[in-house]
């Protein structure tokens, strides 16, 4: 899908951030990638790496965490982590299940070189 | 030496942002916005002509997105229904595109817009166009197994269309199985079997779509 995009708007976050705090340089980026985020992170790594070539970020490392499908019944309140056939339903009370991890695509942090 | 920052920033905040002046900018004007999400050729155009006409209560208008050609607005506009083309080079409308073309729409002022979103089973459920309701449409030729492997668009979707149902007999697919494959993944949403071609089923989507409004 479009990980060039979702590269180049995480590239852009790290250099507005670090352009903030006036740093040297960014070292690593990390994300936070939900498993229903549709994203690729081999894909996302090789397009971010040819995107920070020549800028603040050259050379930068960037981490990805993934993070697995979890759900909520509203109902009994259980939590569990629905399978590989997904199915969004609460096996013990039948109600639809919400969603509450494994959407995500944030920036969680970023390792800055400090100017001297 | 490094200093560690954290951030917690959403990577698509500036689609966000666009997204939510759009939600304020449809709300202002009492316009009713529905994002028509699906695989290509699962035939949203199509959906669309035979819906329209229906809404004798509403005054509609269509943003169509494709990456190539003005073929779809001119099949809307031959229903007698304002529409615009956005033609980008990119497997998803995101909100700045849907903000500008929403303005080449103000003297048509629909109390009922809809977005036909690029034919894409994936990419175009990340962006939020600042609709208040998301639909999926999915063709019964695609496969009831596709609503699982590709779930988000249909999790995040207030209503499902399986249309072309006139087709599963020749495609060896089952619609039961089907529609409880659309059920896994998206248990809240209203679900319409219906085939554009024949007209079965029409009925009961044009009256969800006839009832909408902003929210």
């Amino acid at each position: 899908m479009h990980e060039t995009g979702i590269a180049a708007e995480i590239l852009d976050i790290a250099e507005r951030e670090a352009a903030r705090r006036g740093a040297a340089g960014i070292a690593a980026v990390t994300v936070r990638v939900g498993d229903l985020s549709g994203v690729v992170a081999e894909a996302l790594s090789f397009a971010f790496e040819a995107l920070c070539a020549g800028t603040a970020a050259a050379g930068a490392r960037l981490h990805v965490e993934r993070v697995a499908v979890r759900a909520r019944c509203p109902h009994c309140r259980r939590e569990s982590q629905p399978g590989a056939d997904l199915v969004l339903w609460c096996p013990d009370c039948g109600q639809p299940l919400d969603v509450i991890a494994g959407q995500e695509l944030q920036v969680e942090s970023l390792e800055l070189r400090e100017a001297v | 030496m490094t200093q560690k920052v954290a951030l917690n920033a959403p990577v698509l905040r500036k689609n966000d942002e666009f997204a939510a002046e759009n939600r304020a900018w449809f709300a202002a004007r009492r316009w009713t916005v529905i994002n028509l999400m699906s695989g290509p050729g699962a035939g949203k155009t199509t959906l669309l002509e035979k819906t329209l006409p229906r809404l004798a209560t509403r005054r509609c208008a269509v943003i169509e997105g494709d990456m190539q050609t003005d073929l779809d607005a001119s099949r809307i506009r031959a229903v007698g229904i304002a529409a615009h083309q956005i033609n980008v080079n990119s497997c998803h409308l995101d909100a700045r595109m849907v903000g500008e073309a929403a303005r080449t729409l103000i003297a048509v002022d629909p109390d009922l817009l809809f977005i036909e979103n690029i034919g894409n089973l994936v990419c175009p459920a990340a962006y939020d166009l600042g609709e208040a309701w998301r639909v999926t449409v999915f063709s019964a030729a695609e496969g009831s197994d596709k609503p699982r492997k590709y779930p988000k668009m249909f999790l995040q979707s207030d209503a499902v269309v399986i249309n072309k149902i006139d087709l599963a007999p020749y495609c060896d697919v089952s619609l039961e199985e089907l529609l409880e494959s659309v059920r896994a993944v998206s248990p809240r949403a209203a679900v319409f079997p219906l085939s554009s071609r024949t007209g079965e089923g029409l009925e009961a989507w044009v009256e969800w779509v006839a009832a909408r409004e902003v929210r």
